[in-house]
């Protein structure tokens, strides 16, 4: 069954945290600089908004921090593990076992129905209770009678619950969300988004979202703005200074 | 991924149609090597089961020497069935009443393969026995009861011993064109052989010992006994050449024409196994993310692969068994046998074709998905790197080359021919390259429809030069097809080359393969090949007497060393007359030496001479028709002629007037008066008379 953290598990220990971290690319045009020196932790339970503009360097952050790619320097912790020191092979487990995404165009897989996409990452782990556990996810979305429709049989907003659900299948620690609402009309978006904090709180997750909707950002705990490739100061930590 | 996942996963991709590229590219390439291979298979057993019977026996050792009991021994002792026959000519005697007959003494296990028919009445159907002669019978051919007044019960001498006509033979299996397969058969014991008192030596005999069982014994037994040189070793392939040689061919070009079609079906499943690939990018990228390591994705698919290659695999043996029924079917009005079941090598053979297609041409693409990026997740403009090149061509030449030298059994063949390959590929990729190049500069003065087109083409260079290289390959592997065809039915060079032959040997070899027209630079030619030899000499000597007289009529006289007319009664020097046609050239007459023949019959050494030719009477007839509109118009002259005159004469006149270019007919026998010719004239349509009376 799913577990849900207790509040005393919650606010304890950093979960992700980056330091002096860096990602350099090589252009025909010489090195690029897309993210640089970049320091941050976040606790568990918390909800954090990456925010920038487009090119700022926040989803190359999320990637890193979520393991789905490597800095050029520094170091990157999620949990115990040291993603810098890990290999793919390695990340990939680290991901499989702490880690779950909502993307901003679904990326549910079209040859599965809503049922099978949603019992992947459980499957994935081997566990066997894969479908009694998507089915109460399912559930909790509201797709009750979708479980065996395609992606494209689903709405924009269904499919995006069908990947919340997913998301949370594999009951992660850390959920990294990448423009949730990014493909759907406002109305939808405030629906996905209030269903995946209700969720999040539910399940005790630590949520890291890369948006650049700041009305969507000002309801996280949190908001850390990048531009160019570097953490810019908040008011408040600007004041405290 | 666990098992269950991976056929979870594979059975998603089947339903949605993800797979059913790749798994139809496999079946095709099981299907047709099965189809052919079972095809070729059960053909090749009927033919070798019918020709094993025309031995009556698997193999035979033949000899004028009577077969060492040594060697049936160990015959036996490898577990083959043996038999042994005799044949000999001799008089045979009933009452008044003679004839030269071809004797056969056979002993009880006689024949081996085959069947012999009896009956009791001669010229009847006859019905197939399992007996032989019982001893003090004979058996004897239906021609033999009117000649010799025979009937069922009737005494015959066989030499000193006198025996019984116990049945009509109808037919038996290894009844060949032997040279003392001469005249009619008598059919007999072997222990009845001693009280003929017939083999004496110096008697025309030849003795056979017929052998069955299994091949590998059977060979076994040929290299272990010391045949040469007084036996000889028979088998379907030595005994029938035509029919070994046509099989070798009908295997070759069917294999090959099967593996042509593998290759082809090969590059599709490579297309379809990169189409598959990179529709799966993303797939790969997502399940990356959801925790899936590149072990896990490579293990995953590459037994998904294996799923789809083994239900291809056997969906394509199935699909192959219903093909060549199909194939048997169609043909069954030219297939006279009745074909045996298969052995299980055609099944096998698709089964490893489909395999190995699935590992070369399909692994690479499925191997390079565990090199997906999971962060293509976030970041789409992500791209993948390229397939290494090196790992696709490898492994896809290293597959068609094991296939190719499975096929053929030929290394070199198959890596000159893959070579080849190679070089064309990268000549007309280069070419290929530059035309796309050259069709930007056409591009910027074409309409805005062409302009985008070329654009597009530009664009894609790389992979659309692969393109025109892959079809340009698949169009130039169904040409060659067709030139295999042709060459395998043309040429004995093929098969000369396909032999294992000291470079020096197989020069001389095409040396006398090319080598054919004036007498006398033909056997200059064969002398510095082959040295002096007597019977280039002998040539000379015929060509130069038989070229004064052809030169007078007109007629050129070419020397063929390679001629071949597959006429076993001509053991001398051989020849054809070819006539030219309005077309090409017509064979109107072939004949040769057979003095062997005339002294088996039984001429004195110093006699025993012959020479024969046939004219082929319709080609000649048809010549006429063709050339000389004259042929088919009424004769114009009767030339007719007394009781006084020569037929001589009347001839030479006939000649006379076909010289001068008028239709001649001449009275087939003399008259009495030049009123009963004149009367023969009128009744011939008023034609002119030419009467001769001294």
């Amino acid at each position: 069954m799913l577990r849900k953290r207790n509040e005393k598990d919650r606010m304890s220990r950093t979960v992700v945290s980056a330091e002096s971290l860096e990602k350099i690319v090589q252009t025909s045009a010489g090195e690029l600089v897309i993210l640089d020196g970049i320091d941050l932790e976040i606790n568990q339970g918390e909800t954090v908004a990456v925010v920038g503009a487009s090119g700022s360097g926040k989803t190359t952050l999320l990637g890193i921090l979520a393991g789905l790619d490597t800095a050029s320097a520094g170091a990157v912790k999620l949990l115990d593990a040291n993603l810098t020191d890990l290999d793919e092979e390695a990340r990939a487990l680290v991901r499989g076992q702490h880690v779950g995404f909502v993307f901003q165009s679904f990326q549910l897989l079209a040859s599965l129905t809503a049922l099978e996409n949603v019992m992947l990452p459980v499957e994935l782990r081997g566990d066997t209770m894969a479908q009694s556990q998507a089915q109460a996810l399912l559930e909790k979305v509201g797709l009750t009678d979708r479980l065996d429709h395609y992606p494209r049989q689903l709405s924009g907003g269904e499919q995006q619950r069908v990947a919340i659900a997913r998301a949370f299948a594999s009951n992660p620690t850390v959920l990294f969300a990448d423009e949730p609402t990014g493909n759907l009309d406002t109305q939808t978006g405030e629906l996905i988004c209030q269903l995946l904090f209700d969720l999040n709180t539910e399940f005790g997750t630590t949520l890291v979202m890369v948006t650049h909707d700041l009305a969507l950002a000002a309801r996280c705990g949190r908001t850390i703005s990048i531009s160019g490739g570097r953490i810019v100061p908040s008011q408040s930590q600007e004041a405290a200074k | 991924m666990n098992m269950m996942l991976v056929a979870r996963m594979a059975w998603r991709d089947v339903r949605s149609g993800e797979m059913a590229l790749l798994l139809v590219a496999l079946l095709v390439a099981v299907g047709t090597v099965t189809s052919i291979s079972l095809f070729v298979d059960r053909l090749q057993s009927a033919l070798l089961e019918e020709s094993s019977n025309f031995l009556a026996a698997d193999r035979q050792i033949s000899s004028s020497q009577a077969i060492p009991e040594a060697f049936v021994q160990q015959a036996q002792q490898r577990g083959l069935n043996t038999a042994q026959t005799l044949v000999f000519p001799s008089m045979v005697f009933a009452g008044d009443l003679n004839q030269l007959v071809s004797v056969k003494a056979v002993d009880a296990t006689y024949p081996l393969r085959g069947e012999l028919i009896v009956g009791s009445e001669p010229f009847q159907r006859g019905a197939p026995t399992d007996t032989v002669p019982e001893p003090g019978t004979v058996w004897l051919d239906s021609r033999l009861f009117p000649a010799m007044n025979l009937g069922l019960g009737d005494t015959i001498e066989v030499g000193m011993a006198q025996l019984t006509v116990a049945s009509v033979l109808i037919a038996e299996p290894d009844r060949g064109g032997s040279f003392f397969d001469l005249g009619p058969r008598l059919l007999m014991n072997m222990q009845d052989v001693e009280a003929t008192e017939v083999v004496q030596p110096g008697s025309r005999l030849s003795y056979r010992l017929l052998l069955s069982g299994a091949e590998v014994e059977l060979e076994g037994l040929r290299e272990d006994l010391p045949l040469k040189p007084n036996f000889n070793w028979v088998s379907v392939r030595e005994s029938s050449p035509r029919i070994g040689r046509a099989l070798d061919r009908a295997e070759s070009f069917l294999l090959l024409g099967g593996l042509l079609g593998v290759l082809l079906a090969g590059i599709a499943v490579g297309l379809s196994a990169h189409r598959y690939a990179q529709r799966h990018f993303d797939h790969v990228g997502v399940l990356k993310t959801l925790g899936a390591t590149p072990t896990q994705i490579l293990r995953g698919f590459m037994s998904l692969l294996l799923m789809v290659g083994l239900a291809a695999i056997g969906l394509g043996l199935l699909l192959g068994s219903l093909l060549h029924v199909a194939i048997v079917e169609i043909l069954a009005t030219l297939i006279a046998v009745e074909l045996p079941l298969p052995t299980a090598r055609p099944f096998l053979l698709g089964a490893a074709t489909g395999l190995i297609c699935a590992l070369a041409f399909a692994m690479p693409a499925f191997i390079h998905l565990k090199n997906v990026e999971p962060m293509r997740v976030i970041r789409r403009d992500l791209g993948v790197a390229p397939l290494s090149r090196w790992l696709s061509y490898g492994a896809a030449a290293g597959g068609s080359l094991l296939l190719l030298v499975w096929y053929t059994k030929d290394f070199w063949l198959t890596l000159w021919t893959l070579v080849s390959i190679v070089s064309i590929c990268v000549v007309f990729g280069v070419l290929a390259w530059a035309l796309l190049k050259g069709g930007r500069v056409a591009g910027m003065q074409a309409k805005s429809g062409w302009r985008l087109a070329l654009a597009g083409l530009q664009r894609r260079r790389a992979e659309n030069t692969a393109q025109i290289l892959i079809f340009g390959v698949a169009i130039m592997l169904l040409l060659v097809m067709v030139l295999i065809r042709t060459a395998l039915i043309d040429f004995d060079r093929l098969g000369l080359d396909s032999m294992d032959l000291d470079p020096a040997v197989r020069r001389q070899l095409v040396t006398l393969l090319d080598n054919r027209g004036n007498p006398e630079t033909v056997l200059q030619d064969l002398g510095s090949v082959f040295g002096e030899q007597p019977v280039f000499a002998e040539l000379g000597r015929v060509c130069d007497q038989i070229g004064a007289a052809a030169a007078e009529q007109g007629v050129t006289i070419q020397l063929d060393p390679t001629f071949q007319p597959h006429f076993e009664l001509y053991t001398g020097l051989v020849f054809q007359l070819v006539c030219d046609g309005i077309a090409a050239p017509v064979v109107i007459a072939r004949g040769g030496r057979y003095d062997e023949l005339v002294r088996r019959c039984g001429a004195a050494e110093h006699m025993g001479y012959g020479a024969g030719f046939s004219l082929a009477i319709d080609p000649i007839r048809e010549l006429i028709n063709d050339t000389n509109p004259k042929a088919t118009q009424e004769a114009d002259i009767l030339v007719a002629f007394s009781t006084a005159t020569r037929l001589e004469t009347a001839m030479a006149r006939q000649r006379s007037w076909h010289e001068q270019g008028r239709v001649a007919v001449m009275a087939l026998e003399p008259l009495e008066s030049k009123e009963m010719a004149q009367q023969l004239a009128n009744e011939k349509g008023s034609v002119q008379l030419d009467w001769i009376d001294p």
